[in-house]
């Protein structure tokens, strides 16, 4: 499993944006949306989108495009039970606020105005 | 590997923290470098001012705003016509610069009464523009002439007019990047919520970050338009300046250049919820990414494949051709700070081609965060990368070309090192499917043009003999 959350970890870190937004508040607001999204979009759930808040169409663009390309590269996850999914996707959001909010050493990341 | 320390530096080993190179088990909470901090004394910077960093970035790409600079002349020539920003209505704001031009006597006795005088000037020549920038610089900053004070008077005199003061002289930061925060804020403080645009779509967006190089706009316009997008506002290729004062009517903020427009796409949210989005436009795949996010977002998926599909048919092929000569060809990317992050997976990706050496004149650690998460292991990242730490990476990596501004470009020509414009490009656009080829097709040509070794060879022993042979 810890082989498996580092895999993924890179490939977001690689890929995505949305955990490198300018202030911590962002990040932590976008780590959530996206991984609040990405379970249901793991378990095929049709999330219809014009009646989601805006905030959360947000979440569910980018983590529609990075459950789809996880999907793609990873094929182990289509073998995974749902509960081995939930495990991996709370190690590697655990390992991606570890690293872009709690040991960050970007000096600007709790600098209280944009 | 910890920061590095070059040779050259060696007087000056505060530039030890500003330069750091990947190594296998690294991670960002080990190593990153120092950026956005003042230059260290010794350097020779390659960094613009932060009025540059206002006015030619991003005010100066408006297509139909006066923008006027209350300085000596050159602050206005050095920023005027570098861009290669094109517009769809004739290029007004290549044409023409406009200056107070101010000289000894105007910062002894006050420039306000000169500047008051050249406002007027530039809107009589030009009747049917309405709209003006007022940019102070670093001479008229340090005499205290209120430029807001008689920006309202003129407001005041001539009805139909709008004009916006951007305060930021050239020390008011440690590089352009002030620029672009002081011009995003102060628009959003003052002048976003005061037009309405009209409305045509459900689909509303703003394009937050670019800047139409060469057409970039263009391109991107052409795609939303095909999925029935509405921009309401681009921050600012090919924009207006009315169309910025609407910006709170779009239901999404595509971000490109996170470090030059960020500022507003946050304050955007934070003031009217508008969410940000942000994607790479360029780079091949990046494209099909960005239209399928946008998308996802607004629920029409299948236009977006529609697009990708229609521009796929169309460059595809000619993508791949340049793929299998590129590949493994090294390059060096020395531009801004974003194009660092936004290009360099771009062209491993999809083009596979290394990038070996990365140097940022004004990013933040924001964006080497970014860039260290997306670039190489053994690749050097360098912060406010000064032009002998250029001599001594070229010895290091020997890059097949380097991507990077004409001033760089020139000292790498004169190595015989194939160049391309990083800023401004060579024969753009680069942005989306189109500009991928076009990018791919500039560096092509770089390598392989014959000039680089014919440029070595000294001639003249060959034409005496020529000559003394009566060939």
């Amino acid at each position: 499993m810890e082989k498996k959350v580092d895999e993924i970890l890179e490939f977001i870190m690689e890929r995505c944006l949305w955990q490198f937004h300018s202030r911590e508040w962002d990040r932590t607001e976008n780590i959530n949306g996206v991984f609040g999204m990405l379970p249901k979009l793991f378990a095929g759930e049709k999330i219809a989108v014009k009646d989601l808040e805006p905030k959360d169409k947000g979440h569910y663009a980018d983590a529609k495009i990075l459950s789809d390309q996880l999907l793609e590269k990873f094929s182990y996850l289509k073998d995974m039970s749902a509960s081995e999914k939930d495990e991996l996707l709370d190690g590697v959001k655990a390992k991606l606020v570890d690293v872009s909010i709690t040991k960050c050493r970007n000096e600007e990341l709790r600098v209280p105005f944009y | 590997m910890p920061l590095k320390l070059f040779k050259c530096d060696e007087t000056i080993p505060e530039r030890e923290r500003h330069v750091y190179i990947k190594e296998d088990g690294e991670d960002l909470t080990q190593y990153l470098p120092a950026s956005n901090v003042t230059t260290i004394p010794g350097t020779l910077s390659e960094r613009g001012c932060s009025y540059c960093g206002a006015k030619l970035v991003i005010g100066g790409v408006l297509k139909d705003t006066i923008q006027l600079v209350h300085g000596p002349i050159g602050c206005t020539y050095n920023t005027w016509h570098t861009k290669r920003y094109p517009s769809d209505n004739n290029n007004f704001q290549l044409k023409y610069g406009w200056s107070t031009d101010m000289k000894e006597g105007n910062v002894v006795f006050g420039g306000m009464k000169k500047l008051k005088q050249a406002i007027n000037e530039a809107f009589d020549a030009f009747p049917e523009v309405k709209r003006m920038m007022v940019y102070v610089t670093c001479a008229t900053a340090l005499i205290g002439d209120d430029i807001k004070s008689v920006i309202k008077e003129v407001e005041e005199e001539r009805e139909d007019v709008d004009l916006f003061a951007v305060q930021c002289p050239g020390f008011a930061g440690v590089s352009q990047s002030m620029g672009h925060h002081v011009f995003n804020i102060d628009w959003m403080k003052e002048k976003v919520g005061t037009y309405e645009p009209e409305i045509k779509s459900e689909y509303t967006v703003n394009i937050i970050g670019d800047y139409n190089i060469q057409g970039d706009t263009f391109v991107m316009n052409d795609y939303l338009e095909r999925m029935g997008i509405q921009v309401i506002a681009h921050f600012t290729g090919n924009g207006t300046y009315d169309a910025l004062r609407g910006m709170h009517r779009a239901k999404l903020n595509l971000t490109n250049c996170a470090r030059s427009a960020g500022y507003i796409a946050n304050e955007l949210k934070k003031k009217y919820g508008i969410p940000r989005l942000d994607v790479d436009t360029w780079g091949y795949d990046y494209a099909k990414e960005g239209l399928r996010k946008l998308g996802a977002y607004f629920g029409i998926e299948d236009k977006a494949e529609q697009v990708i599909a229609e521009e796929d048919a169309k460059w595809g092929a000619k993508m791949k051709w340049y793929k299998e000569r590129l590949a493994g060809k090294k390059l060096c990317i020395w531009t801004g700070g974003p194009r660092l992050w936004h290009w360099t997976k771009a062209l491993e990706d999809d083009l596979g081609m290394e990038v070996v050496a990365m140097s940022s004149k004004f990013g933040h650690q924001e964006d080497f965060e970014k860039v260290i998460s997306r670039g190489r292991k053994g690749t050097i990242y360098i912060d406010d990368g000064n032009e002998l730490e250029f001599f001594e990476v070229l010895d290091m990596v020997k890059p097949d070309v380097v991507l990077t501004g004409p001033r760089v470009g020139e000292m790498v020509k004169k190595l015989h090192i194939p160049y391309i414009n990083g800023h401004g490009y060579h024969n753009g656009p680069y942005m989306g499917f189109e500009g991928s080829v076009n990018m791919a097709r500039d560096m092509y040509n770089a390598i392989n043009s014959p000039l680089w070794g014919l440029a070595g060879k000294d001639i003249r022993e060959s034409a005496k003999e020529a000559i003394t042979q009566g060939v």
